[in-house]
Protein backbone atom coordinates (compact mmCIF):
# COMPACT_ATOMS: atom_id res chain seq x y z
CA UNK A 1 0.00 0.00 0.00
CA UNK A 2 1.65 3.15 -0.91
CA UNK A 3 1.43 6.90 0.49
CA UNK A 4 -0.80 8.37 -1.59
CA UNK A 5 -3.18 5.30 -1.69
CA UNK A 6 -3.07 5.71 2.35
CA UNK A 7 -3.71 9.39 1.99
CA UNK A 8 -6.73 9.13 -0.25
CA UNK A 9 -8.15 5.61 0.66
CA UNK A 10 -9.04 7.64 4.27
CA UNK A 11 -11.37 10.02 2.08
CA UNK A 12 -12.44 7.55 -0.64
CA UNK A 13 -12.41 4.20 1.45
CA UNK A 14 -12.14 4.49 4.60
CA UNK A 15 -13.86 1.37 5.80
CA UNK A 16 -11.53 -0.91 3.48
CA UNK A 17 -8.31 1.65 3.81
CA UNK A 18 -8.93 1.60 7.91
CA UNK A 19 -8.89 -2.32 8.07
CA UNK A 20 -5.61 -2.15 6.17
CA UNK A 21 -4.20 0.55 8.34
CA UNK A 22 -5.24 -1.44 11.47
CA UNK A 23 -3.48 -4.70 9.96
CA UNK A 24 -0.37 -3.25 9.79
CA UNK A 25 -0.25 -0.94 7.05
CA UNK A 26 -0.21 2.78 9.09
CA UNK A 27 3.10 4.60 9.03
CA UNK A 28 3.08 7.76 11.27
CA UNK A 29 5.44 9.42 9.25
CA UNK A 30 2.53 9.90 6.88
CA UNK A 31 0.77 12.39 9.11
CA UNK A 32 3.66 14.02 10.28
CA UNK A 33 4.74 14.61 6.78
CA UNK A 34 1.00 16.22 5.86
CA UNK A 35 1.18 18.26 8.49
CA UNK A 36 5.33 20.00 7.65
CA UNK A 37 3.62 20.47 4.45
CA UNK A 38 0.15 21.95 5.06
CA UNK A 39 2.32 24.76 7.38
CA UNK A 40 4.99 25.24 5.11
CA UNK A 41 2.30 25.10 2.07
CA UNK A 42 -0.45 27.67 4.46
CA UNK A 43 2.43 29.82 5.92
CA UNK A 44 4.58 31.15 3.41
CA UNK A 45 3.80 34.51 3.29
CA UNK A 46 5.12 34.19 7.48
CA UNK A 47 7.73 32.17 7.17
CA UNK A 48 9.10 34.35 4.14
CA UNK A 49 8.27 37.83 6.64
CA UNK A 50 10.23 36.21 9.09
CA UNK A 51 13.24 35.45 6.79
CA UNK A 52 12.86 39.38 5.91
CA UNK A 53 12.96 39.97 9.75
CA UNK A 54 15.71 38.03 10.48
CA UNK A 55 17.62 40.72 7.59
CA UNK A 56 16.25 43.40 9.08
CA UNK A 57 15.65 43.29 12.43
CA UNK A 58 17.49 40.45 13.94
CA UNK A 59 17.49 36.43 14.15
CA UNK A 60 15.87 36.73 17.48
CA UNK A 61 12.85 38.40 16.11
CA UNK A 62 12.67 35.92 13.56
CA UNK A 63 13.12 33.20 16.00
CA UNK A 64 9.81 34.60 17.68
CA UNK A 65 7.85 35.27 14.66
CA UNK A 66 8.90 31.44 13.23
CA UNK A 67 8.06 29.47 16.41
CA UNK A 68 4.19 31.90 16.30
CA UNK A 69 3.66 30.73 13.07
CA UNK A 70 4.82 27.08 13.66
CA UNK A 71 2.28 27.40 16.64
CA UNK A 72 -0.75 27.43 13.57
CA UNK A 73 -0.58 23.94 13.74
CA UNK A 74 -0.17 23.28 17.41
CA UNK A 75 -4.07 22.85 17.62
CA UNK A 76 -4.20 19.88 14.48
CA UNK A 77 -1.39 18.11 16.69
CA UNK A 78 -3.45 18.47 19.73
CA UNK A 79 -6.65 17.09 17.99
CA UNK A 80 -3.90 13.99 16.78
CA UNK A 81 -3.18 13.38 20.10
CA UNK A 82 -6.58 13.04 21.12
CA UNK A 83 -7.81 10.98 18.42
CA UNK A 84 -5.20 8.61 19.40
CA UNK A 85 -5.30 8.93 23.33
CA UNK A 86 -9.46 8.35 23.03
CA UNK A 87 -8.52 5.68 20.57
CA UNK A 88 -6.55 3.86 22.53
CA UNK A 89 -9.20 3.60 25.34
CA UNK A 90 -11.90 2.35 23.30
CA UNK A 91 -9.83 -0.25 20.65
CA UNK A 92 -6.64 -1.90 22.55
CA UNK A 93 -5.36 -2.32 19.70
CA UNK A 94 -1.44 -1.65 19.91
CA UNK A 95 -0.85 0.55 17.05
CA UNK A 96 -4.30 2.38 17.96
CA UNK A 97 -2.60 5.62 18.13
CA UNK A 98 -0.46 5.64 14.40
CA UNK A 99 -3.89 4.53 12.84
CA UNK A 100 -5.65 7.23 15.20
CA UNK A 101 -3.37 9.73 13.14
CA UNK A 102 -5.29 9.26 10.27
CA UNK A 103 -8.24 10.40 11.38
CA UNK A 104 -6.63 14.07 10.80
CA UNK A 105 -6.59 13.85 7.05
CA UNK A 106 -10.34 14.65 6.19
CA UNK A 107 -9.82 17.93 8.23
CA UNK A 108 -7.22 18.37 5.80
CA UNK A 109 -8.60 18.10 2.99
CA UNK A 110 -11.44 20.62 3.62
CA UNK A 111 -8.91 23.26 5.43
CA UNK A 112 -7.13 22.44 2.28
CA UNK A 113 -10.01 23.11 -0.03
CA UNK A 114 -11.07 26.66 1.75
CA UNK A 115 -7.73 27.60 1.55
CA UNK A 116 -7.05 27.01 -1.98
CA UNK A 117 -10.16 28.86 -3.14
CA UNK A 118 -9.78 31.94 -0.92
CA UNK A 119 -5.90 31.93 -2.31
CA UNK A 120 -7.17 31.93 -6.15
CA UNK A 121 -9.76 34.37 -4.96
CA UNK A 122 -7.26 36.89 -3.87
CA UNK A 123 -9.04 37.73 -0.34
CA UNK A 124 -8.69 36.43 2.73
CA UNK A 125 -11.55 33.28 4.31
CA UNK A 126 -14.40 35.11 5.75
CA UNK A 127 -14.58 34.23 9.64
CA UNK A 128 -18.04 32.88 8.77
CA UNK A 129 -17.04 30.49 5.91
CA UNK A 130 -13.91 29.80 8.19
CA UNK A 131 -16.08 28.69 11.23
CA UNK A 132 -17.62 26.75 8.36
CA UNK A 133 -14.79 24.63 7.12
CA UNK A 134 -13.57 23.88 10.98
CA UNK A 135 -16.76 22.21 11.61
CA UNK A 136 -17.09 20.74 8.16
CA UNK A 137 -13.82 19.32 8.52
CA UNK A 138 -13.80 17.86 12.62
CA UNK A 139 -17.20 16.38 11.41
CA UNK A 140 -16.25 14.59 8.60
CA UNK A 141 -12.88 13.52 10.90
CA UNK A 142 -15.35 12.58 13.38
CA UNK A 143 -17.04 10.21 11.03
CA UNK A 144 -13.91 8.66 10.04
CA UNK A 145 -12.48 8.58 13.51
CA UNK A 146 -15.76 6.19 14.14
CA UNK A 147 -15.25 3.45 11.02
CA UNK A 148 -11.62 3.46 12.53
CA UNK A 149 -12.38 2.46 15.69
CA UNK A 150 -14.63 -0.14 14.45
CA UNK A 151 -11.83 -1.61 12.17
CA UNK A 152 -9.69 -1.65 14.93
CA UNK A 153 -12.45 -3.07 17.50
CA UNK A 154 -12.33 -5.82 15.07
CA UNK A 155 -8.91 -6.79 15.05
CA UNK A 156 -7.61 -10.92 16.46
CA UNK A 157 -6.63 -10.78 20.25
CA UNK A 158 -3.15 -11.50 19.12
CA UNK A 159 -2.73 -8.13 17.67
CA UNK A 160 -4.63 -6.25 20.88
CA UNK A 161 -1.99 -4.30 23.26
CA UNK A 162 -1.90 -5.95 26.57
CA UNK A 163 -3.61 -4.66 29.25
CA UNK A 164 -1.87 -2.76 32.26
CA UNK A 165 -2.22 -4.34 35.53
CA UNK A 166 -2.81 -1.41 37.87
CA UNK B 1 -13.44 2.88 -4.64
CA UNK B 2 -10.33 1.04 -5.91
CA UNK B 3 -7.00 0.85 -5.07
CA UNK B 4 -6.10 3.07 -7.67
CA UNK B 5 -9.01 5.15 -6.92
CA UNK B 6 -7.80 5.68 -3.62
CA UNK B 7 -4.23 6.88 -5.20
CA UNK B 8 -5.45 9.36 -7.53
CA UNK B 9 -7.13 10.76 -4.50
CA UNK B 10 -3.66 10.82 -2.33
CA UNK B 11 -1.97 11.98 -5.47
CA UNK B 12 -4.66 15.13 -5.28
CA UNK B 13 -3.73 16.02 -2.26
CA UNK B 14 -0.45 16.18 -2.69
CA UNK B 15 -1.11 18.03 -5.97
CA UNK B 16 -3.37 20.80 -3.86
CA UNK B 17 -0.51 21.33 -1.45
CA UNK B 18 1.43 21.91 -4.17
CA UNK B 19 -0.60 24.28 -5.61
CA UNK B 20 -1.34 25.91 -2.46
CA UNK B 21 2.23 26.38 -2.38
CA UNK B 22 2.49 28.19 -5.45
CA UNK B 23 -0.34 30.36 -5.29
CA UNK B 24 1.42 31.33 -2.31
CA UNK B 25 4.68 32.39 -3.99
CA UNK B 26 3.04 34.15 -6.47
CA UNK B 27 0.91 36.17 -4.17
CA UNK B 28 4.66 37.07 -2.20
CA UNK B 29 6.26 38.07 -5.26
CA UNK B 30 3.37 40.22 -6.24
CA UNK B 31 3.15 41.73 -2.55
CA UNK B 32 7.22 41.92 -2.22
CA UNK B 33 8.80 39.10 -0.82
CA UNK B 34 10.74 39.71 2.53
CA UNK B 35 9.63 42.95 2.06
CA UNK B 36 9.20 44.32 5.93
CA UNK B 37 8.11 47.41 7.68
CA UNK B 38 7.26 50.60 5.39
CA UNK B 39 10.12 52.62 3.66
CA UNK B 40 11.04 55.65 5.45
CA UNK B 41 9.91 58.62 2.89
CA UNK B 42 6.91 56.97 1.58
CA UNK B 43 3.10 57.81 2.26
CA UNK B 44 2.05 56.43 5.84
CA UNK B 45 -0.57 54.09 5.22
CA UNK B 46 -3.91 55.82 6.12
CA UNK B 47 -5.99 53.80 8.99
CA UNK B 48 -8.69 54.21 11.30
CA UNK B 49 -9.92 52.92 15.19
CA UNK B 50 -11.49 53.52 17.92
CA UNK B 51 -10.05 55.76 21.36
CA UNK B 52 -9.65 53.55 24.50
CA UNK B 53 -11.11 56.85 25.80
CA UNK B 54 -13.98 56.73 23.24
CA UNK B 55 -14.04 58.99 20.05
CA UNK B 56 -12.32 57.98 16.81
CA UNK B 57 -9.04 58.52 15.18
CA UNK B 58 -7.77 58.68 11.83
CA UNK B 59 -4.22 59.43 10.73
CA UNK B 60 -5.06 61.59 7.78
CA UNK B 61 -7.01 64.19 10.20
CA UNK B 62 -3.37 64.38 11.85
CA UNK B 63 -1.64 66.03 8.71
CA UNK B 64 -0.24 69.14 9.48
CA UNK B 65 1.52 68.09 12.59
CA UNK B 66 4.41 65.12 12.94
CA UNK B 67 2.83 61.45 14.94
CA UNK B 68 4.16 59.62 16.67
CA UNK B 69 2.74 55.74 16.28
CA UNK B 70 4.15 53.74 19.64
CA UNK B 71 2.22 50.36 18.54
CA UNK B 72 2.15 47.93 21.95
CA UNK B 73 0.12 45.30 23.21
CA UNK B 74 -0.50 44.97 26.80
CA UNK B 75 0.59 41.24 26.88
CA UNK B 76 4.36 42.31 25.59
CA UNK B 77 7.06 42.64 28.23
CA UNK B 78 9.25 45.22 26.95
CA UNK B 79 5.99 47.22 25.72
CA UNK B 80 4.54 47.91 29.60
CA UNK B 81 8.50 48.79 30.36
CA UNK B 82 8.60 51.27 28.02
CA UNK B 83 5.12 52.92 28.37
CA UNK B 84 5.82 54.91 31.45
CA UNK B 85 8.69 56.85 29.16
CA UNK B 86 6.07 56.97 26.23
CA UNK B 87 3.57 58.46 28.75
CA UNK B 88 6.55 61.40 29.84
CA UNK B 89 7.28 61.91 26.05
CA UNK B 90 3.44 62.23 25.45
CA UNK B 91 2.95 64.85 28.04
CA UNK B 92 5.87 66.33 26.85
CA UNK B 93 4.73 66.85 23.58
CA UNK B 94 1.88 68.67 25.01
CA UNK B 95 4.06 71.79 25.53
CA UNK B 96 5.08 74.34 23.19
CA UNK B 97 7.60 74.19 21.13
CA UNK B 98 5.89 70.80 20.53
CA UNK B 99 4.24 70.06 17.36
CA UNK B 100 4.30 66.45 17.85
CA UNK B 101 1.34 64.46 18.68
CA UNK B 102 2.22 61.40 20.45
CA UNK B 103 -0.30 57.71 19.83
CA UNK B 104 0.05 54.46 21.12
CA UNK B 105 -1.78 51.63 18.69
CA UNK B 106 -2.77 49.02 20.88
CA UNK B 107 -1.90 45.65 18.58
CA UNK B 108 -4.41 43.84 21.17
CA UNK B 109 -7.30 45.74 20.05
CA UNK B 110 -9.18 44.40 23.67
CA UNK B 111 -10.48 47.40 25.41
CA UNK B 112 -10.51 45.48 28.33
CA UNK B 113 -7.21 44.52 28.63
CA UNK B 114 -6.01 47.99 27.11
CA UNK B 115 -7.86 49.56 30.24
CA UNK B 116 -6.19 46.99 32.62
CA UNK B 117 -3.13 48.44 31.97
CA UNK B 118 -4.07 51.90 31.58
CA UNK B 119 -5.44 51.72 35.12
CA UNK B 120 -2.14 49.95 36.73
CA UNK B 121 0.28 52.41 34.91
CA UNK B 122 -1.88 56.20 35.19
CA UNK B 123 -1.19 56.36 31.29
CA UNK B 124 -3.18 59.43 29.74
CA UNK B 125 -2.01 59.59 26.19
CA UNK B 126 -4.64 58.31 23.02
CA UNK B 127 -4.84 54.72 22.89
CA UNK B 128 -6.08 53.40 19.40
CA UNK B 129 -7.67 50.02 19.63
CA UNK B 130 -6.41 48.19 16.83
CA UNK B 131 -8.26 45.58 15.00
CA UNK B 132 -5.52 44.12 12.79
CA UNK B 133 -5.62 47.08 10.00
CA UNK B 134 -3.11 49.35 11.20
CA UNK B 135 -0.37 46.28 12.33
CA UNK B 136 -1.27 45.10 8.78
CA UNK B 137 -0.70 48.27 6.94
CA UNK B 138 2.61 48.91 8.92
CA UNK B 139 4.07 45.23 8.62
CA UNK B 140 4.44 45.61 12.08
CA UNK B 141 6.21 42.33 12.94
CA UNK B 142 7.32 42.83 16.15
CA UNK B 143 6.40 45.48 19.27
CA UNK B 144 7.53 47.71 20.43
CA UNK B 145 7.97 49.51 17.36
CA UNK B 146 7.04 53.13 16.89
CA UNK B 147 6.53 54.75 13.23
CA UNK B 148 7.20 58.33 13.13
CA UNK B 149 5.07 60.09 10.40
CA UNK B 150 6.11 63.44 9.83
CA UNK B 151 3.35 67.01 9.18
CA UNK B 152 3.20 65.83 5.64
CA UNK B 153 2.09 62.02 6.30
CA UNK B 154 5.22 60.85 4.95
CA UNK B 155 7.26 57.76 6.91
CA UNK B 156 9.72 59.82 8.48
CA UNK B 157 11.41 57.21 11.04
CA UNK B 158 10.98 53.76 12.70
CA UNK B 159 12.22 52.56 16.17
CA UNK B 160 12.25 49.23 16.88
CA UNK B 161 12.46 47.88 20.00
CA UNK B 162 12.15 49.78 23.65
CA UNK B 163 13.41 53.11 23.31
CA UNK B 164 14.46 55.08 26.57
CA UNK B 165 12.56 57.97 27.04
CA UNK B 166 15.32 60.28 25.72
CA UNK B 167 15.65 58.57 22.20
CA UNK B 168 12.73 58.38 21.75
CA UNK B 169 11.56 62.50 22.47
CA UNK B 170 14.73 63.01 20.45
CA UNK B 171 13.69 60.85 17.38
CA UNK B 172 10.28 63.00 17.32
CA UNK B 173 11.96 66.89 17.82
CA UNK B 174 14.35 65.56 14.83
CA UNK B 175 11.14 64.56 12.93
CA UNK B 176 9.99 68.36 14.49
CA UNK B 177 12.42 70.33 12.78
CA UNK B 178 12.70 68.39 9.69
CA UNK B 179 11.25 70.85 7.21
Amino acid sequence: MSFSERIGGVLVAPRKTFALLAAGAARPSDVALLVVLRLVAGELDRFARAIGTARDIGVGAAEQEILATTSVVLPDIVGILAAGVVMQLFARAKNAFDVAAYVWIPYLAVQLGGALLYSALRHPEPARVRVLLEWAGVAWAAGVWIVALVELRKLPPEAQAPEVKA
Amino acid sequence: MSAAGSRWVGRAILAALALLFALRIVQLRGQGLLHVGTPRGSLAPDFAGPLLAGDRFRLSDERGHPVALVFWAPWCGPCRAEMPGVERVARALKEKPHTARLVAVDTEGNPETAKAIVDRLGLTMPIVLDDGSASNAYQVAMIPQTILVDKAGHVAGLLRGEQSEADLLSAIEHVEQTP
